[in-house]
């Protein structure tokens, strides 16, 4: 780990600083250097890779490891809830908080939250980018269309899965999208848990398939096929065969030569220009603690969905937040409602040996304002993998010890015998689910910390009714002896995190306009999951790496995006 | 992310006094302590042994009296049978290992990556080959400044470093770990029965449930964590905690499905196959305590049994 300087060290002016190294900030400044600009990328976290700007492939490495006390325990890759806490509350017109400390935190390091995702990359489908118009009648909701269409985000899904390499089988899915182009490889290896969950669903009428991913399935890019290690979801990959954002965009961006990355650089404030009309630069945090203050000409954002509301809204003490003529700052927070039904089999399922899913179900997507399809999202089949986690199962919250203790462990039915399915739903959009600072917590800077207020829609809490007895028809067709539902929702678990800058073309309904600069400040741009204004019912980091493709397109090609891709 | 049953979302489930009456059963049946006493499998133990430093503890935060503590406790939680036990494991060098952790530079937070030396390359073929990496796991990784404020103030608590945390005015002060051992072992040598050879598993029940509640969760995390935690943090002592509950630990840079160049194919491994099921007989099949828990438990939740 190391805080040096990555990329062109000598560059000192900038065409654009991107605020954060994740999905959407890497995919913006893989597009803006490879079509002429200068970009400096300021990172919170640390760098955990060596040699990412090195042009052999051979001297990438990593210090992600297959150690579960590291990643999931210590705080490796997250940020430490102890000094970097959030606050939550389930409405936003009552108390100050109700719950204080890891909320809905994503990995905060080089390449962001994507390190801990296992990348698995559906499209939405062309619906999802008109549920403003399809959805009016849902009351004390806030859907709202998309201002742009899927056609016109096709050629950016394409350039993503190429780049990142995803792999898929062409038609597998019932409810597959157009393509221009198939998928750049197949498969990899099934898991049997997946596949177990695949006989059951069949047994049931519905198609499990593949389910697309940027995980090699064969040599890509320099980068090795997938040996299946079984530390996949909310670890960061040891061989880069996972193709997270930050081994194939900001890598790309990083040899282009007109990148420069600083990492544990925190940006703290945005700084406006006499008008207020635009940014004039930012003050960031280095990594000994000292202050500087960093300039360009245009400015994005792309911290993440509750970090990007919250810089905006520090940025503006007394006022109402930077870019909030519409009062739509931090709003219309979304989390994909994950449903969760999990069955019990007698036999051992091994997901220890395997990526933590590998098929999918999409005929529970739903269809708008059908009733007899309501709206839910993808299924994903698969199962649990580690035994820190499982053992704090049984130790703890059972409060099971001694020879009972050690046979669970043994035994283990909450992991080793687990099958599991993963619904991840269409979160109704609301303007009082929201982000602002919270009156009170400070994080270790002396910083107002982000405050999430959220409570679930009938619109979720509806399709999860309607479709928790389908979950458990499947988990029963798959073999399972045991089989329930298992309901998160008070904080939302969810790491996809959505909403808060939505964009579109009315000004006084978003915060930001169809090319993802803000509608009040000329230079401040967004690019990551902030800018939905729908959740969808599917995984979204493709669909981040493609909209943020865009949005960067259209800052050096106004109106004509897609040639940056060429 | 792919669906971990983490705490909180089991805490939801199994939120009930009923089903953890289920599970912990301090006088176990004959069936479940017939069932703790298999499962080894020496040679993955013989196997996870090769290249493993271990931590220097440095000043030992414990006496010797305090470290008796708590590998009594350690076996309280993880009890010896054909297998070791909590102690057995490292608990007392896990946990001393952790507090003292500042006592060495780099802190012993963060074991290196990628690779620990336990499993080796592939070979271009698809088989499994004999080379193997270094253990860089043996490295301890340089924490970020931030990073070592948040350790600092989890381990030293907010009285044992400078300005303290921050939310002390509103949510009052950090406890530190090593603050709460020390209140941990007082209480336990407090309520010692007598020599920690001769206490009855029922005089160390009554221990354990007499600890403040937030001193028991903690000790339970710190000996499981210790049990199944890469070695190199001090405790799951030649991979014993792993091969006890059949679990591979770390498996890179060898994986499960190996890329065969030759043939632009994967090979699955026969002795641990990814997509169809094992081959060899289940260890330690779920016994009929489990199963009436596992009945309990889906009762409870509205879900189903299949008869």
């Amino acid at each position: 780990m190391s805080a040096d300087i990555l990329g062109n060290r000598t560059l000192t002016r900038f065409d654009v600083l991107i605020i954060g190294s994740g999905t959407g900030g890497s995919s913006a400044a893989a597009i803006l250097t490879a079509n002429g600009q200068n970009v400096l990328v300021l990172e919170a976290g640390p760098n955990h890779y060596q040699g990412l700007d090195d042009p052999m492939p051979a001297n990438v490495t990593t210090t992600f490891s297959n150690d579960e006390l590291k990643m999931r325990r210590r705080y490796f890759i997250d940020q430490d809830p102890l000094i970097e806490p959030r606050t939550f509350r389930s409405n936003d017109s009552m108390m100050d908080r109700e719950i204080t400390g890891d909320i809905n935190a994503l990995p905060k390091c080089v390449g962001g939250a994507a390190v801990h995702s296992d990348i698995k990359t559906p499209r939405f489908l062309p619906f999802d980018f008109e549920l403003g118009t399809m959805l009016s009648s849902v009351t004390d909701a806030n859907f709202a269309d998309w201002p742009i269409t899927y056609d016109q985000l096709e050629p950016f899904y394409t350039w993503a899965e190429t780049t990142m390499g995803v792999s898929g089988v062409d038609g597998a899915d019932p409810n597959q999208p157009r393509r221009s182009r198939p998928y750049v490889m197949g498969p990899g290896v099934p898991m049997y848990a997946a596949l177990r969950l695949a006989d059951g669903a069949r047994m049931r009428g519905l198609s499990a398939f593949p389910y697309p991913m940027a995980i090699n399935s064969r040599p890509y890019d320099n980068r090795p096929a997938c040996n299946d290690c079984g530390f996949c979801g909310g670890y960061g990959c040891p061989t880069h065969a996972k193709g997270a954002p930050a081994v194939t965009l900001l890598r790309r961006a990083l040899l282009s030569g007109r990148c420069q990355l600083r990492p544990e650089t925190r940006v703290v404030r945005l700084t406006r220009s006499g008008s207020g009309m635009s940014i004039s630069g930012v003050e960031a945090i280095l990594p000994d603690g000292a202050r500087m203050t960093f300039t360009a000409d245009r400015y994005v954002l792309a911290a993440s969905p509750i970090e990007d509301a919250r810089l905006c809204l520090i940025s503006d003490p007394g006022g109402p937040g930077i870019g909030n003529s519409s009062g739509m700052l931090g709003r219309n927070l979304m989390f994909h409602f994950q449903t969760l039904g999990i069955g019990i089999v007698e036999e051992r399922m091994h997901v220890v040996r395997s990526k933590n899913v590998t098929h999918a179900i999409t005929e529970y997507r739903g269809v708008p304002n059908d009733p007899m399809r309501p709206l839910g999202g993808i299924i994903e089949l698969g199962g649990p993998s580690h035994p820190i986690e499982e053992s704090f199962n049984y130790g703890i919250s059972l409060g099971a010890a001694g020879p009972r203790l050690k046979a669970l462990l043994r035994q283990s039915p909450m992991r080793d015998h687990l099958i599991v399915l993963t619904m991840q739903a269409e979160d109704a959009p609301q303007a009082r689910n929201r982000v602002d600072l919270d009156p009170g917590v400070r994080d270790y800077e002396g910083l107002p910390v982000p405050r999430i207020s959220y409570s679930n829609h009938r619109f979720e809490l509806g399709a999860r009714d309607f479709y928790s007895p389908k979950l458990l028809d499947i988990l029963q067709s798959a073999g399972a002896r045991w089989a329930f539902i298992a309901p998160v929702d008070r904080p939302a678990q969810s790491r996809h995190i959505l909403g808060t800058l939505r964009f579109g073309t009315d000004a006084r309904q978003s915060v930001c306009n169809g090319s993802g600069r803000f509608h009040d400040v000329d230079n401040l741009y967004c690019a990551d999951g902030a800018l939905f204004p729908t959740s969808s019912g599917y995984n979204p980091i493709l669909t981040i790496v493609s909209v943020c493709a865009r949005v960067a397109g259209d800052m050096v090609f106004p109106g004509s995006p897609e040639r940056a891709l060429m | 992310m792919p669906p971990p049953i983490t705490r909180r979302v089991f805490l939801r489930v199994v939120g009930t006094t009923t089903v953890a009456a289920a599970c912990s059963n301090p006088n176990p049946t004959p069936d479940a302590a017939l069932d703790a006493s298999d499962g080894m499998a020496t040679d993955a133990v013989d196997a996870v042994a090769r290249d493993v430093v271990l931590p220097d503890c440095g000043q030992p935060f414990c006496s010797a009296e305090e470290r008796n503590a708590l590998a009594a406790i350690a076996d309280y939680i993880l009890p010896p049978d054909a297998t070791p036990g909590g102690a057995g494991l490292g608990a007392v060098e896990y946990v001393e290992g952790l507090l003292t952790a500042f006592d060495v530079t780099p802190p012993r937070i963060w074991a290196g990556g990628p690779f620990s030396g336990r499993q080796p390359f592939a070979n271009a073929d698809g088989t499994v080959g004999t080379r193997t990496p270094v253990n860089s796991f043996a490295r301890w990784l340089p924490l970020t400044r931030t990073a070592e404020r948040g350790w600092r103030l989890r381990i030293y608590g907010s009285a044992g470093v400078m300005g303290g945390g921050p939310n002390d005015m509103l949510l009052g002060p950090t406890e530190g770990l090593r603050a709460l051992m020390r209140r941990a072992l007082m209480a336990i040598l407090n309520a010692q029965p007598g020599p920690w050879e001769t206490a009855t598993r029922e005089q160390m029940t009554a221990l354990f449930n007499g600890l403040p509640t937030d001193v028991q969760k903690a000790l339970k995390e710190l000996v499981l964590e210790a049990a199944l935690a890469p070695p190199e943090y001090g405790g799951n002592r030649n991979g014993a905690g792993w091969s006890t509950i059949n679990y591979p630990g770390d498996t890179q840079p060898l994986g499960f499905s190996l890329w065969d160049e030759t043939m632009n194919r994967y090979r699955e491994r026969l002795d641990a196959p990814v997509s169809t099921a094992d081959r060899t007989p289940d260890p330690a099949p779920l016994d009929a305590e489990t199963r009436r828990f596992l009945n309990t438990l889906t009762n409870i939740l509205g879900g189903r049994v299949a008869t």
